[in-house]
Formats: structure tokens, sequence, C-alpha cells
């Protein structure tokens, strides 16, 4: 089976040159003492807010420190927020869409109420609130992106269940007397396995973006960390003096996150015939 | 239909309670609670100082009293005092609140007559030049950084070009224009804010009506009409475009919270004084009977922004009433 989704993967250019650049993107982050050419912390104020030049290839920036250094640093902390926050959103998501799709009953109300109640949230406040009382840190950004992205993944996952749950394999299943915990967990979560993993793809593209503009508020990783939206603070500070601090970081983003997008879609054509039909 | 309102608004209810009991948790996470956050900066508030606040703020009491005592006083908007200038918080928020309304009413126009002419004209006719161009268009849509569009556009309109002013609502001498030169002066100050907020939904919108619209188009009674020969243009207008745009309504409803959720990081920006920015200052200032305010309204304006999509759904949709 998977012989086949590779074969029609490949195809997929677009969805390729996503894989692609996700893949440099996690070289990058792994090696990023090799390549950033200086410290990402390293100050050197005689040349602060240089323009891009030949020893400082995107120029420096408030405290003279090496943008080019700071954005591959960057990638580091983007990728990490990416795949934590989803995690916790995809495993809390597709256990409470499995429990609420094939329970039904008042454990299906609940489950789906509360889900209305948090789709209701302007989400991003609700973020910003949490993290306000809280202290705004790396660790404090990625729990509670999770905690409040799974919504739309439940209500994706009960549907699928409640579709897969009247197939014969599954009746079948249930009829050999098999535990409930075993046919959802062996039976039901593998047929609902593509639209989670479409989800997850494109979720990381929506977490990256959304750290950003939370590090951006000052709300997000704390300086002197380098994250890309931090330093996107400081090219709105010295947007009038320095338009190389507020291009290249966005750039990074605005390629990371497309990268998550051309692979999600692309994932959803090749796994999901059914939602091909766009 | 009347019977179906009440049905929904029955059903906010739940909602309501939900969204209060949320924010009400989230408060207490804070560890030492908001009588803390109140004294904490100052250590030298004496421990009957802090017993006289936790009173105050029924503190002392058991969670389900207090949060019965929160609910009752957010029934009267209540919000109490702000910590920074002790003036009532609901009325800080009434006066943010126009800036707010206007921009996200604008934008939301802006993103209906600009994203479903898109939507329509590239499903008609697909995989045209035109269709191909706006699915690039809305990919990279999706993937940019909205506030990161802002400050690049501030970047060329503001100094580069130097065309648009690129914070706040009036300019300094505003109080000295005439009429139109005050219009004038706040259009040229609403075309970045409107077009940044907008900027998510623009892309959103456009692609949900192509595949709405495409799915239309593959319907019988369009094969029926165009069978029966009628014209083209009357096809899509008249048969096929009426029943594309049933879903779209109710999405435009559906963007409130994004556009909302949007305004934190926009209004603060481009110095937009609407309730985004109240609530990002009353957060980096830690002014915690505001950033309740703020939340709670938010969340009311999301449900109110829910029950009209509801409501029009009913109104283009009949089969919807018979639920």
């Amino acid at each position: 089976m998977w012989k086949i989704f590779w074969k029609r993967f490949r195809r997929n250019k677009l969805a390729m040159l996503g894989a692609f650049i996700i893949f440099s993107l996690a070289v990058v982050a792994i090696i990023a003492p090799l390549i950033a050419p200086f410290s990402p912390d390293q100050q050197d104020i005689l040349h602060r807010l240089e323009p891009p030049s030949g020893k400082h290839f995107l120029g420096t920036d408030d405290l003279g420190r090496d943008l080019l250094s700071r954005i591959v640093y960057g990638t580091r902390v983007s990728l990490l927020v990416g795949f934590v926050a989803i995690g916790i959103a995809i495993v809390i998501g597709s256990l409470l869409g499995l429990l609420s799709g094939y329970f039904g009953g008042w454990l299906d109300t609940v489950i789906m109420r509360f889900v209305d109640i948090m789709l209701c949230f302007p989400t991003f406040f609700l973020i910003l609130m949490v993290i306000a009382f809280l202290e705004p840190s790396i660790w404090n950004v990625m729990a509670v992106i999770g905690l409040t992205g799974w919504p739309s993944l439940t209500r994706l996952v009960r549907g699928e269940c409640l579709s897969v749950r009247e197939r014969e394999f599954v009746q079948a299943a249930r009829a050999l007397g098999l535990s409930n915990r075993r046919v959802m967990l062996v039976h039901l979560l593998p047929n609902v396995m593509a639209p989670i993993l479409v989800t997850a793809t494109l979720g990381i593209g929506g977490a990256i973006l959304t750290e950003s503009a939370l590090s951006f508020l000052g709300l997000g990783v704390q300086p002197p960390t380098a994250s890309w939206g931090n330093i996107l603070t400081a090219g709105k500070d010295y947007i009038s003096v320095a338009w190389w601090l507020s291009l290249f970081p966005g750039l990074a983003i605005l390629i990371t996150v497309l990268a998550y997008n051309l692979l999600g879609e692309g994932l959803r054509d090749v796994l999901d015939p059914r939602m091909m039909a766009e | 239909m009347l019977e179906y309102i009440a049905r929904r608004l029955l059903f906010m209810i739940p909602l309501l309670l939900g969204i209060t009991i949320i924010t009400f948790v989230v408060i207490h996470l804070s560890p030492g609670g908001p009588a803390d956050m109140l004294t904490g900066l100052s250590p030298k508030v004496s421990a009957e100082a802090k017993a006289r606040l936790h009173s105050l703020y029924g503190l002392d009491k058991p969670l389900h009293v207090q949060y019965w005592l929160w609910l009752t006083r957010l029934m009267r908007f209540d919000f109490g005092e702000s910590f920074k200038d002790g003036r009532l918080v609901i009325m800080k928020i009434l006066e943010r609140l126009p800036a707010t309304l206007l921009l996200n009413v604008l934008s939301l126009l802006l993103i209906f007559f600009i994203a479903l002419p898109i939507g329509i004209i590239s499903a008609v006719r697909q995989d045209s030049f035109f269709d191909k161009g706006m699915t690039v268009f809305v990919f990279l849509g999706f993937s940019v950084p909205a506030f990161w569009l802002a400050l690049l556009l501030m970047l060329l309109f503001g100094v580069f070009l130097g065309w648009l002013p690129i914070s706040g609502m009036h300019s300094v001498n505003f109080p000295y224009f005439s009429f139109w030169e005050k219009l004038w002066d706040v259009i040229k100050h609403l075309i970045l804010p409107v077009f940044i907020s907008a900027f998510g939904g623009l892309a959103y919108l456009s692609r949900y009506s192509r595949t709405s619209m495409l799915e239309v188009l593959r319907q019988d009674y369009v094969r029926t009409a165009r069978a029966k020969g009628l014209p083209e243009k009357k096809v899509i207008y008249r048969h096929a475009l009426r029943n594309a745009l049933i879903p779209i309504v109710t999405l435009l409803g559906l963007s409130l919270p994004a556009l909302i959720g949007g305004g934190f990081i926009f209004e603060t920006i481009f110095a937009w004084p609407g309730m985004g920015r109240l609530g990002y200052q009353a957060i980096m200032a830690r002014d915690y009977p505001v950033i309740m305010g703020v939340g709670v309204i938010a969340a009311l304006l999301t449900l109110l922004g829910n029950l009209i999509a509801d409501i029009t759904y009913a109104f283009v949709d009949p089969r919807i009433r018979y639920r």
C-alpha cells in the first residue's frame, strides 16, 4: 500500500518540493553551528544595523549581531515549536475524536459541545491570555498552541469514525468480542490516519505562524534566543533605517510555512482520493 | 423562522456558560491568583491588606461560589476597574469598540466583494490562466505571516513611497481639518489596516467559494439548465451562483473569530485605537480586569457572529429551518 502512495507522491512535484524544503530545514536546524558564519549572540556594537555585505550576508541587527546566523538558529525554534505543539494537538484531538465517534451517546455530546465552545473563542486571544498569566517562554508557547489546536481535528476524526464504524470489518471485529480499546486503536485508528496526517502537516505550518506572531508581540520566545518572530520585532522598531531586518526573517517564515502547506496539500491528494475533488 | 431563531438563542446559553468557565479557569491558572498579581509587584503589601483584597474579590470563598459571584457581575457587564487608571473596564472597552467594529466591518465587506468574484470566476474558468494565477495567490496567502506583510507594506507605502500613514487613526492636526479632509484622513489611515486584517480571509474565502461553485456546477440542475438551451450567462449567474452562495454566507460569520483574534496583532502594529490594542496593552501591563473584559466581549462578538451566520443560513436556505 505504501508503495502506491510513494509512487503517486513522487509524481506530485509541488509536494516533493515541499518535502525537500522541510528536509533541508531540518538539516539546517541540526547542523546550525556549522552553517552560521557567526555566533548568533555575538554582539558588535560598532557594526550595528549594517546593510547586507560580503561579511554579513544579510546585514546586522540593532546590537550588531549577524542576521544570517540568527535566522539559521531561528530554524531550530520554529521546527521544535511546530512539531511539539502539533504533537500535543494531534494526540488530544485524535483521542477525543475516536472516543466521540466510536462510543457516541452522551460522551459524544459532551465532547462535541466542548469543541463548539473552544471554536467560539478567538483562539489567538485565548493563547495571549494564557501566556500573559503564565510566563512567556518557548515551552509555554508550545503547550498553549497544542492545547488550543485540537478542536477542529476532533471534529474531523469523529466524522471519519462515524462512517468507518459502520463498515463490515469493524462490525466483524466487535462481533469477535475484541475489547473496545483494541477495536479503536487497531481497526479504527489506521483508517482515519490519512486525514490526521494531512491536518498535522498543515497544522505545523499554522503553529509556526502562531509562534512567530507571539514572539513578534514579545509573548513568545524571549530574547536573546533568536526566533524569526522576535527578530521581526526589532525589524519593526528600525523599519525606517534597516529594511533587511524586516524582510529576511519573514521570508524564512514564508518559505517554511509554504513548504508544509505544499506537502500537506500533496498528501491530501495522494492519501485520500475523496478529497481530490477540489 | 422565529422558532428557529429561538432555538439558536437557547443553544447559545450553554456555549456562553462554557466560555465563562474557561475564562474563569484560565484566570485561576495563574500562580497565586488575581490578588497576588495586583500586589505582587510591591512586596511591602501586608498580609492584612492581602486578606482584605481576598475578601474584596471574594477569593476566600469556595471556587464554585466565586464563579457564581463573578458570573452575576458579568451579566451586568461589571468587569470591575482597571488596575492602571482605575476607570471602569466596560467604559474603556466601549470607547474602543467603534474603531474595532469599523475595521472589522470594512474587512468583512472587502473579503466578500473581492474574494467572492475571484472564487466564482476561477471556478467558471477552471484551469484558465486566471484560475492558476489565483490558486498560486491563495496558496501564498495561506503561508504569508500577515504581520510581516503589514511590515512590508508599511515599509513600501509609508517609508519608501510616503503615500500612506503607518500608524493611528488620525493625523496630528486632525481637529483643524474640514469635514472632507477629515474623511480623507481617516480613509488614508484605514487602507493598510483593513487590507491586512482582511488578508487571511481573502485567501480562505476565495478558495472556498471556488470549491463551492465547482461543486454546484457539477449538479444535475445545472446540466438541465444547459440542456434546455439557456445561455451560459444565465446558467451561471441565475442557477449556479445562487446555490453556491449558500455555504459562503455562513463563512462570513464564522470568519469573525479570526478577524477579532487578528485584531490583537494588527491593531497593535498599526497603533489602531481599538479593542485589540487595548487587550494587548492590558496583557503587557498584567491589567487583569481589562484582560478579562476584553476576552469576554471578544467571545460574545464571536457568538453573535455565529448567530448571524446561522440566521442568514436559514434565511437563504429554507431546508435548514426544518432540520
